[in-house]
């Protein structure tokens, strides 16, 4: 006990350590790695868009700042206006096809496995707040979908 | 207009923590729920007061409107992304829904009345028959309403648009940095979800809807509640899971009925070079996800991504890992775990 | 009728895995702007993590964590890669925390180790109670963590989160904070039975 007292002063003085006490210190460091599992789970909070986009606007200027090949900035500046607009062209074209997925989706390997899976639960949690449904294990299946030769006859819409 | 309550007292928190069982097991069915009994239920019921008469009255008449129309519906899961245009009908507990020609389920059928649902799939003539969801998604909000009192998270509201003309009033949950949580647009009068967006940690949007149509005088009829299609065949959550588990080439291990999760779907997912077979149960309005598969995991990396509310338990089974993952502490997850079979 | 225009489809800032990070680092070294902007999607939360709880202001942390990225796109060129990228944008992070405490001619409030009785406190952590369900983070446990720290000297706080939060080496932090691998480890354990006695107080109800 004494021993130990002697060493949490030399600690607390950080005042050199023998070698037997350097292997206590090691042992007491282990001992006290549930301590550091406390500290390794708090939350890391993400700046907010506002915070990015200030960032983002001074670093703009910064990347500019020593590039001054204009010929070839703004041929480069074409290329991504071009691009830009053709992506543009491509999401809106995109948003307006529905996605029918089959039943066994492959998650891109975009993260890793640990990410993924909670991502998956966090989307699927919105996907049941928003979607009223929550078979969505049976949203559609590997067969052709649906073509809308049985259309309902009910006149519900008709309440609209 | 912004309402949140300096950091709690640690001397509550005491108290909260000599009872940590009582913690994620309160689960009021009502959306309101015993707003005095405990803390949690005060929380929610301090927060509610300060708060306009329109989120009120969307916690007051959850469940007992009646109303027809049209929403867009856009959500992202497994990497893919869907859009529906939903035609729905909804009187108290009871709702049609049918998805439009454009949307991803077109031509599905969702009736749910009371607590019984049934969903009708055209393409392989099947009819889905299980549980109806009851408050979870308003449960969510009542959550994060409670998580506002102890400044985990802020809660403001705000004039909103009018939306398929009708006034509105924003209720926006947004994390201690202003990064927004969710964002519901509420029709003043009858406290109706007009708009609803729910935001990733990452700020990206993974699910939306809003109404194009709203009609709140419709003719609605007990005939609108009955799905009856000739010939389909009638499948249960149990026959999903095994065809799924089949699917992901996994024999399948889950929770009982004992346990009193509700098991709603199961699905096969590849993440990575991984089957997964995963599974979504409803527990005291909370939602859980139970990821079964082959192979270790990395717990240090996984219990990185436990954000607020959400925590994970992980656990050997049957030769297969097992990652169960919801909106409770740790130990009920444990519990929980037992309960695998 | 209102229209509904759909928004779905932003992209989700990725962790980065090492061959990733190296072709960062070399477009990051030519001052590419959209490598960069990777750099700070994987970091940034981190970084205001750390430099949040190392300053007392949170608008101040915001601002210290921007200047830390602007230092980095600035300075890219001049990382050698002789430590992570990490450990290196830590070690931005924290001497910038060290300027600002000093231009403010104030010391970060320290609560002194000495101060505790060693009686009371006795370093112990052959403890079963702790076990990792027991330490597995809660709301409230959160909230004293957070309070321990802000109570923790600086350079037992450091230490602490470099070590236990980024998982820094014992060698990497001995050259950021520029003290030797012993002194790092004996900070280490001193921050942690400041920790532990804090915790131990939230769990017998007597802290106020």
């Amino acid at each position: 006990m004494k021993e130990e007292q002697n060493l949490i002063t030399k600690l607390k003085g950080e005042m050199a350590l023998s070698a037997e006490e350097s292997t206590e210190l090691d042992a007491l460091l282990d001992s006290s790695s549930s301590i550091g599992n406390v500290i390794r789970d708090l939350p890391h909070e993400e700046p907010n868009l506002v915070w990015r986009s200030q960032l983002n606007e001074k670093l703009s200027v910064l990347a500019e700042k020593p590039k001054r090949r204009i010929g070839l900035w703004k041929w480069a500046s074409g290329v991504v206006v071009v691009g830009a607009a053709s992506l543009a062209v491509w999401s809106v074209v995109n948003t307006r096809t529905p996605v029918i997925a089959t039943t066994n989706t492959t998650i891109a390997d975009s993260t890793n496995f640990e990410d993924q899976l909670m991502q998956s639960h966090v989307e699927s949690a919105a996907a049941m707040d928003v979607s009223s449904a929550y078979a969505l294990d049976v949203v559609s299946s590997k067969e052709t979908s649906y073509t809308g030769e049985e259309e309902w006859s009910t006149s519900d819409l008709e309440s609209l | 207009m912004e309402y949140q309550r300096p950091r709690i007292a640690l001397g509550l928190l005491m108290a909260v923590a000599l009872a940590p069982m009582a913690m994620g097991q309160h689960g009021p069915r009502g959306p309101q729920g015993p707003a005095g009994a405990g803390p949690k239920g005060r929380a929610f019921q301090e927060v509610l007061d300060r708060l306009p008469a329109p989120v009120k009255l969307m916690f007051a008449r959850f469940g007992k409107q009646r109303y027809s129309g049209q929403r867009v519906v856009e959500f992202r899961l497994d990497g893919e992304r869907y859009k529906n245009i939903e035609n729905l009908i909804v009187d108290g507990l009871r709702s049609r829904i049918e998805f439009a020609a454009g949307s991803s389920w077109y031509g599905q059928v969702i009736v749910d009345n009371r607590n019984r649902r049934t969903h009708f799939f055209p393409d392989r003539n099947e009819i889905f028959v299980g549980v109806s969801p009851r408050d979870e998604s308003i449960m969510r909000l009542r959550q994060f309403l409670q998580s506002s009192a102890n400044g985990r998270l802020k809660v403001t509201t705000d004039n909103g648009p009018d939306i398929v003309g009708r006034k509105t009033t924003l209720l926006q949950v947004a994390d201690p940095n202003g990064n927004p949580v969710q964002r519901v647009w509420i029709e003043n009068t009858t406290g109706i979800q007009l708009k609803r967006e729910i935001f990733d940690r990452a700020g990206s949007k993974i699910g939306a809807f809003e109404f194009t149509r709203l009609n709140l005088d419709p003719k609605i009829s007990d005939e609108d509640f009955v799905i009856n299609r000739r010939g389909a065949k009638v499948v249960d959550s149990q026959d999903r899971l095994r065809a799924a588990a089949r699917e992901a080439g996994i024999t399948p291990i889950a929770l009982t009925q004992d346990s009193g999760a509700l098991l709603q779907n199961s699905r096969a997912v590849k993440i990575g070079d991984r089957n997964v077979l995963t599974q979504t149960y409803i527990l005291e309005g909370r939602r859980l996800t139970l990821f079964q598969f082959k192979g270790n995991i990395d717990m240090k990396r996984l219990a990185r991504q436990e954000k607020g509310l959400i925590k994970t338990y992980r656990w050997e089974q049957g030769g297969y890992s097992l990652v169960l993952v919801g909106e409770m502490m740790p130990d009920r997850l444990a519990q929980l775990a037992k309960f695998a079979k | 009728m209102s229209q509904y225009l759909g928004v779905m489809g932003l992209q989700i800032p990725k962790r980065l895995d090492s061959e990733t990070e190296q072709a960062l680092i070399h477009q990051c070294r030519k001052r590419n702007f959209d490598a960069f902007g990777k750099v700070v999607d994987a970091y940034q939360a981190r970084v205001l993590g750390f430099v949040k709880r190392m300053v007392r202001n949170p608008e101040e942390a915001l601002d210290v964590t921007q200047e830390v990225f602007i230092k980095a796109f600035t300075a890219f060129e001049r990382f050698d890669g002789r430590c992570s990228l990490k450990t290196w944008l830590f070690r931005i992070a924290y001497n910038l925390c060290v300027d600002r405490s000093r231009k403010a001619e104030r010391s970060l409030t320290e609560v002194s180790i000495e101060a505790s009785d060693p009686e009371s406190d006795p370093l112990e952590f052959a403890d079963e109670r702790w076990s990792p369900i027991e330490m597995l983070m809660t709301d409230e446990l959160q909230l004293v963590v957070e309070e321990a720290l802000r109570t923790m000297s600086p350079k037992l706080k450091t230490v602490l989160l470099l070590h236990d939060a980024e998982e820094l080496a014992y060698e990497e932090i001995a050259s950021t904070v520029g003290v030797p691998v012993g002194t790092v480890k004996s900070r280490l354990f001193l921050a942690r039975a400041h920790m532990k006695a804090h915790i131990e107080e939230y769990r017998r109800g007597e802290v106020q």
